[in-house]
């Protein structure tokens, strides 16, 4: 039953991953659609990069599956025109010049030489071509490396941190350059472990900590479960209130400034408190969690209980 | 979408095509063939003025040709260096991730690279046994009276040179996989191609033994002009050197489908 059905995704059934001692990636279960940019964030070590060579059939996976429109990668007929991957910016070897790295790989798939060409001018190395390899720096290395998964023009793009290495400018072309090509209609799944980084470029988000999902959703939808808000309130009378919060349902926790941080009670409910007990408010204000704060607590020690509560997925 | 790069599917062809540029896009190959080249031809000559060879005296087609491959001892080992690099190289800077991600079939992987190594070293190996003859035979005429035309055997032995280098490269290709690191597949195929056959025979009977069978010396039987006692007869040693070598790349390839890259 391999019915071809090419629709660029990328589909992870309870991917699991263990090495003697540790479980890099643990009942990993998504899916990647086309059209827009997913970013798979986690912290280093979480498990990204081998989830990511498991799905191009680089790394077995103890148990679970990884297709790529609907089948395993490694089944392939035209594999770089199926997928383009950028795992490893230093994945090529340094005597070769770029010119003939990627010529090399376009052969292998039987894609036109002037191909080559192309993605040397996309990606802007077309001035060093025919130099070696091992001159280049990080930033044209990464390069080269966004060059041959362009080779044969995929509609699945697989980045493993990608804008490691790149200066400012880099990183900006990086970010249109994946926002263009989920625009164009592709599948763009790109990993990294910056939240700022993700809240640039993502529309979607998949957490993972500990080899773990933690998070699927929006980044709206992250931010928003990952529960980190607050209500902050500055009382004179704050020894009487917090009590009174508590009572009231409210998870009150006193703050080094002595202002009290209010979880679980919204402010319009912590006013009418306060003013039922004639208490004095010197400030009474909602605080957002920033998509750091949001990562953090995603991604640190409660990731099981939070993947229960978030993913929503049998794991 | 933007124009799509349309282009049939790859084929065997394809890969074999591919690893050729690798092959050819980086200097080991070029420095180890000129290695090869040297140590050959080099040998040859040297040995073509030898004493051995007496002055105005005439000089059977046999001597000329083993005269000739004198040198095939040491310049294998270039041989193996090419071949064990075309692996591990790609192993040693992580190209091997690009390349399986391109051609994901391990299979199509290890005959491609297999394909290019070997068609390269058979070419290289036939112009290395003719030059080198022609140089020994340039050398000898020049001193000796009369070299005598090419025997039956004298032509076996010079095509054997080229057949047995080209099966050295495909043992050192599968080496290459199952070691991945450059240093220690050369020194691997040096040591079983140069130091344990020629200290086997101190291990008696034994030693005997395993040296008659030890698949690069039967594969060697090739390139000798006359059958040489005691060892398997040419094309039975060489056919025994085809079979190990067919066994080790085999393994090689289950190695690598089972390994991660």
């Amino acid at each position: 039953m391999t019915v071809d059905h090419d629709d660029g995704t990328i589909e992870v059934r309870d991917l699991t991953k263990r090495y003697r001692r540790t479980t890099a990636v643990n009942g990993l279960s998504f899916r990647v659609t086309a059209g827009r940019v997913t970013g798979f964030l986690g912290p280093n070590g979480a498990g990204k990069s081998t989830t990511m060579r498991m799905i191009l059939g680089l790394d077995h996976p103890t148990s679970g599956q990884a297709l790529v429109n609907g089948r395993p990668f490694a089944e392939s007929t035209a594999p770089l025109r199926t997928v383009g991957a950028l795992l490893d910016a230093r994945a090529a070897h340094g005597g070769r010049t770029a010119y003939h790295h990627l010529l090399a790989l376009a052969e292998s798939n039987r894609i036109p030489r002037r191909r080559v060409t192309e993605v040397l001018d996309l990606v802007g190395l077309a001035d060093v071509a025919g130099r070696r390899v091992k001159g280049f720096s990080l930033g044209m290395s990464q390069r080269l490396g966004i060059a041959a998964a362009m080779l044969g023009d995929p509609r699945i793009l697989i980045f493993d941190e990608p804008v490691n290495g790149l200066d400012p400018e880099g990183i900006r072309w990086i970010r249109g350059f994946l926002r263009a090509m989920a625009a164009e209609g592709r599948t763009v799944f790109v990993s990294s472990h910056l939240m700022s980084e993700m809240a640039e470029t993502a529309d979607h988000l998949l957490v993972i900590g500990q080899g773990r999902l933690v998070a699927d959703g929006s980044v709206a939808d992250v931010i928003r479960s990952a529960g980190q808000n607050h209500v902050r309130v500055r009382s004179p009378q704050a020894a009487e209130l917090a009590p009174l919060l508590d009572r009231a349902g409210g998870v009150v926790q006193t703050l080094a400034d002595g202002a009290l941080a209010v979880q679980e009670l919204d402010c319009a409910r912590i006013g009418e408190i306060a003013a039922e007990a004639g208490l004095c408010l010197h400030e009474l204000s909602p605080q957002r969690a920033s998509l750091e704060a949001a990562f953090m607590a995603l991604t640190d020690g409660a990731v099981e209980y939070r993947a229960a509560s978030l993913a929503g997925s049998p794991s | 979408m933007t124009g799509r790069v349309s282009c049939p599917q790859p084929r065997l062809w394809d890969g074999i095509r591919s690893e050729w540029t690798k092959l050819r896009t980086v200097r080991a190959t070029l420095w180890s063939l000129l290695a090869a080249a040297g140590l050959c031809l080099g040998t040859a000559a040297l040995v073509a003025r030898s004493p051995n060879v007496p002055p105005g005296t005439a000089v059977g087609a046999d001597d000329a040709v083993r005269v000739a491959l004198a040198g095939f001892l040491f310049g294998q080992i270039a041989v193996g260096v090419l071949a064990a690099l075309a692996v591990t190289s790609e192993y040693g800077s992580g190209a091997i991730r690009s390349s399986l991600a391109a051609v994901p079939s391990r299979l199509r992987f290890l005959l491609s690279k297999a394909a290019a190594v070997a068609g390269t070293v058979l070419v290289c190996g036939v112009l290395l046994s003719g030059l080198s003859y022609l140089v020994a035979h340039v050398v000898m005429t020049s001193r000796a009276a009369r070299v005598a035309a090419l025997s039956a055997g004298s032509v076996r032995a010079l095509l054997g040179a080229a057949l047995y280098l080209t099966v050295l490269s495909l043992f050192t290709v599968a080496l290459g996989v199952l070691l991945r690191h450059s240093a220690g597949a050369i020194t691997t195929v040096i040591c079983l191609v140069l130091i344990l056959p020629t200290l086997l025979p101190a291990f008696g009977r034994t030693g005997q033994a395993i040296y008659r069978w030890w698949p690069t010396e039967a594969g060697q039987q090739v390139m000798r002009v006359e059958p040489v006692p005691g060892q398997l007869t040419p094309w039975v040693g060489f056919g025994w050197c085809c079979v190990v070598t067919a066994a080790l790349l085999a393994v090689a390839y289950l190695v690598l489908r089972r390994r991660d890259a």
